[in-house]
């Protein structure tokens, strides 16, 4: 198991590596460049000459990057010439609130829709089936900004129960000062999500339900709730541990829309922002974040499964 | 699976659904506990969506040239010396002024020389405003003017040849020569901003107040200090130094979060009436869905509804918002190239073709169609925002060049052009008779243009969309490279004056040209002058010089820049687009004082207040 661990680390910092280069030559090949983003039309050549000696802009690319790397390893991921601050102290701030968000939408998606998966396998073909499917579907389906506004025009525009925003506080204990803010985007994100992890546990259920184990399980005599809980539970969490895998960096990377239309700057919106900007130490910082997030999730899933099933330690 | 396990799985999963939507609707509490009211008679406003401000100093520099900048943040905390507009006109405006009208002499060798006297006001701590604050900005400005955003080489502070700083009142500034006092007055003066001399004159935070300003190196220390300290986001509200202040408003809060910004009202300010507002709160958005969900809730005194979401007007008139639209003082459109070694400058360089071009803009249809009304007719540089506009001409009111396909395609036919509705047109006739296509074009030259636009707004899109539309009914080959709005301004930029850089022929840009603080008087200095930095289309005549110059020297300014203005009229450089509504603004019904909406986007919420 420490030699798959070791492997697989190896393999998950070049990724990272590969990953911070790539983005590095692309933002680089983005035109106008930054200090026009930064500075506007106006600004004279003796204005942009200043900023791109300010911000190491004149020097060889390659030369920037080994700087950006070598400051990396020193804990400085840049400073944002759009809002004034590190780049480390605006993740320390957008990356708990965005995680908060996302996480507990994330939360509540898997707390129904696992249940509502194994309820559906269990009653397949069955009203409820086809009623959880339908609403399944028609929550996958539908754009999340939409269902955003629609909740919005609901609850907050029609009925006055509920506000419009997120919380705005700065901090992840301000946000829970205000929780009544936190359903509407919660409910948002979770209504797309749920579907997704209902559809996998349903499938995975089936699949189960039918294997030999199963049926020796129930023909010993095990009573129903230990065979579903015991037996058909586990074996069938595993794609699901997947998509939590795959979720990690979509918890820390944010959810635009969702930020854009309950007025809540997350993660999302920085990345977003910088790039209109042209904000390259803002973009890298977020955007090795990120990376860092995909391949420890994905590291993460690969590591569960691994002690779920030591068939896999060996392949 | 017998019926049993059914139930199980059941229950389990309706705990499960109801135990999470109780803990939501346990969230769920009376309405309105949740609002951006800033409390008492508090008003909020709205920030520009993905524009919170992180910087306080006035002497920005061009990254904070912005209006959520300088109008909306700097200017309330530290006015200039002189402001132009209010009232909705682009006239100067005596009455915020912080000095009295200047007085303008010519000296015994023909120097402009302006005198200026100090109104009685207070800094907040209760220092008076003198003219040693005046002295501090200059030292700062003359030491640092490559910094200053406003700063044109060549022009204020370099034109300046001595400044006598006779009293704590009154100071006396000699220009290198004679000038128009009209763009002294617009584009100089305006430029100049008392700042607290005896709280920002050190060098770092622990230093003593000295005299450091009276020498480049020590203004040059100062100014690094003062710098520094307005790049730390963090301390905005609580350092020390910016709440020094001679303007109406205090910085209180200040969350670098997200850019929400809170101000007190400055107690040493000469309050125009005793009903004035216990706080002013800039509120920050992600989206401009989520600022008219904000307005839809009742959560603002004053924000803005994008023109996509116009519908929602009469569902914010119930309740109880009052609806004004803001129209600006600027002027963009489609900028022409004219760099010499592109192969359409000859062209786009004949008069006859961009009467032509001009002949395919129906101005009324585009305001009607596109802006839903909200625009105002600009064929040129000159601004004329909802017809309130200073100095605009008979010929610039009328539309010179009316709108018509069977003129723009005679005038083509009779210089030569085998015109191809729908096609491309070309050249039959070469040579510069009056009957031929003109100097440089060759025979079979075709009519192709490269035009950059956006899609990023649907109405710049709306508008290239039409342009490559109706250009096309003469036989415009128009070759549509789209990029972000953001990227229109870099793009601009590369061709002034870089021509070996330039990709374009023709950019659809809106937002060209805003005018205000500074310059508020346009007089071609800074956007068709030879070699100037924001002559994107690299236009450069010795007529058009000799005319800009007028502009800055005559003794009869308002005439000069007429003629000049005439002449763009009708030489269309660029061709102009309508200026449309900056922003349709949704104000609390009974906020008073927030119109007349200024045409250079300056906010005066000192003279906001609520009635009961």
């Amino acid at each position: 198991m420490l030699a798959y661990i070791v492997r697989r680390l190896i393999q998950a910092l070049i990724v990272v590596i590969g990953v911070t280069l790539v983005v590095f030559l692309l933002i680089h090949l983005l035109p106008g460049g930054p200090a026009r983003a930064a500075l506007g039309a106006r600004a004279t050549k003796a204005e942009i000459h200043n900023f791109n000696v300010a911000n190491g802009y004149n020097r060889a690319i390659p030369v920037q990057y080994g700087l950006y790397i070598w400051h990396l390893l020193h804990g400085n991921l840049g400073y944002s010439y759009k809002y004034n601050q590190t780049v480390l102290s605006l993740l320390e701030t957008n990356l708990p609130k965005t995680a908060v968000l996302v996480g507990l939408a994330y939360a509540l998606s898997l707390v129904v829709g696992v249940p509502l998966g194994l309820y559906q396998a269990v009653r397949r073909n069955k009203f409820g089936d086809h009623a959880v499917t339908a609403f399944a579907f028609a929550g996958y389906a539908m754009p999340n900004f939409w269902a955003g506004m629609l909740l919005i025009l609901a609850f907050a525009v029609g009925l006055h129960v509920l506000p419009a925003e997120a919380p705005q506080g700065a901090t992840v204990g301000a946000i829970f000062t205000d929780p009544r803010a936190l359903v509407l985007p919660v409910v948002t994100l979770a209504l797309v999500n749920f579907a997704q992890f209902s559809r996998f546990m349903r499938s995975s259920a089936i699949e189960n339900l039918v294997q030999d184990y199963m049926r020796t399980a129930r023909a010993k005599g095990i009573s129903t709730g230990r065979v579903i809980f015991r037996h058909l539970l586990p074996n069938s969490v595993t794609p699901i541990i997947t998509l939590i895998g795959l979720t990690l960096p979509i918890v820390l990377s944010g959810a635009i829309v969702i930020e854009a239309v309950f007025n809540y700057p997350g993660m999302g919106l920085l990345f977003w922002n910088a790039a209109l900007k042209q904000d390259y130490p803002l973009m890298m910082g977020v955007t090795v974040v990120v990376g860092v997030a995909t391949v420890v999730g994905s590291l993460l899933a690969d590591l569960l499964y691994a002690a779920i099933d030591p068939r896999v330690r060996y392949v | 699976m017998g019926g049993r396990t059914s139930r199980v799985v059941a229950a389990l999963a309706t705990i499960l659904t109801v135990g999470t939507l109780a803990t939501g609707l346990v969230a769920v509490g009376p309405a309105g506990a949740h609002e951006r009211a800033s409390g008492g008679n508090g008003a909020t406003f709205a920030e520009i969506v993905g524009e919170p401000p992180t910087y306080f100093f006035p002497m920005y520099t061009a990254s904070f040239w912005t209006t959520a900048y300088v109008p909306w943040v700097s200017y309330l905390m530290w006015p200039p010396l002189y402001r132009w507009g209010k009232n909705g006109q682009t006239k100067f405006n005596p009455t915020n002024a912080l000095a009295d009208p200047p007085v303008f002499s010519t000296n015994a060798t023909g120097q402009t020389v302006v005198t200026i006297t100090l109104k009685k006001r207070t800094w907040s701590d209760g220092q008076p405003v003198t003219t040693r604050d005046v002295q501090f900005w200059m030292n700062l400005l003359e030491a640092n003017k490559t910094t200053f955003a406003a700063y044109v080489p060549g022009s204020f502070p370099d034109n300046v040849k001595q400044i006598n700083y006779t009293s704590t009142t009154k100071f006396q500034i000699v220009f290198d020569k004679k000038y128009s006092t009209y763009w002294l007055l617009g584009n100089e003066l305006t430029q100049i901003t008392p700042i607290p001399q005896h709280a920002w004159d050190k060098t770092s935070a622990t230093g003593a107040i000295g005299n450091y300003d009276m020498t480049p190196k020590g203004a040059k220390a100062v100014y690094k200090f003062l710098q520094g300290e307005a790049k730390k986001a963090s301390t905005l509200a609580t350092n020390p130094l910016w709440k020094v202040v001679d303007g109406a408003w205090q910085v209180k809060t200040y969350d670098s979060t997200n850019g929400q910004m809170s101000m007190a009202p400055n107690p040493k300010y000469p309050w125009p009436q005793s009903q004035k507002l216990s706080s002013f709160t800039e509120v920050p958005f992600t989206s401009t869905t989520a600022e008219v969900n904000a307005l839809e809730t009742g959560q603002l005194s004053v924000g803005f509804v994008p023109f996509t979401s116009l519908k929602v007007i009469p569902h914010l008139k119930s309740e109880g918002y009052k609806i004004a639209y803001w129209t600006q003082a600027a002027f963009g459109g489609l900028i022409l190239n004219y760099a010499k070694n592109d192969a359409a400058t000859p062209i786009l360089s004949q008069l006859y073709v961009r009467q032509a071009l001009t002949h395919l803009i129906d101005f009324k249809s585009i305001i009607q169609k596109i802006y839903h009304g909200h625009a105002s007719y600009a064929p040129s540089p000159i601004s004329n925002p909802n017809g309130l506009g200073s100095n605009v001409t008979a010929l610039d009111k009328k539309d010179p060049y009316p709108y018509s396909v069977s003129a723009a395609t005679k005038l083509l036919t009779k210089h030569g052009w085998h015109v191809v509705p729908n096609g491309t047109s070309t050249c039959t006739k070469p040579g510069t008779g009056p009957t031929q296509c003109g100097k440089g074009i060759k025979k079979g030259a075709k009519l192709d243009f490269r035009i950059v636009g956006t899609q990023s707004s649907t109405t710049q899109y709306a508008l290239l969309q039409y342009i490559v539309s109706q250009f096309g009914s003469v036989g415009a080959n128009m070759k549509v490279k789209l990029v972000p709005e953001a990227n229109l301004p870099s793009l601009a930029a590369q061709c002034a004056g870089q021509a070996k850089t330039c990709s374009w022929d023709m950019e659809l840009w809106m937002g060209e040209w805003p005018l205000g603080w500074t310059p508020y008087v346009e007089t071609g200095g800074n956007t068709f002058y030879c070699g100037a930095t924001s002559n994107y289309g690299s236009y450069c005549t010795p007529k058009m010089d000799a005319m800009i110059n007028a502009n800055h020297s005559s003794a009869n300014p308002i005439a000069s820049l007429k003629k000049w203005e005439n002449y763009m009229v009708k030489a269309q450089i660029q061709i102009y687009m309508p200026e449309p509504a900056y922003r349709v603004v949704a104000y609390k019904g009974n906020l008073h004082g927030v119109t007349p909406l200024d045409p250079y986007l300056q906010i005066y919420p000192e003279d906001w207040y609520f009635s009961k």
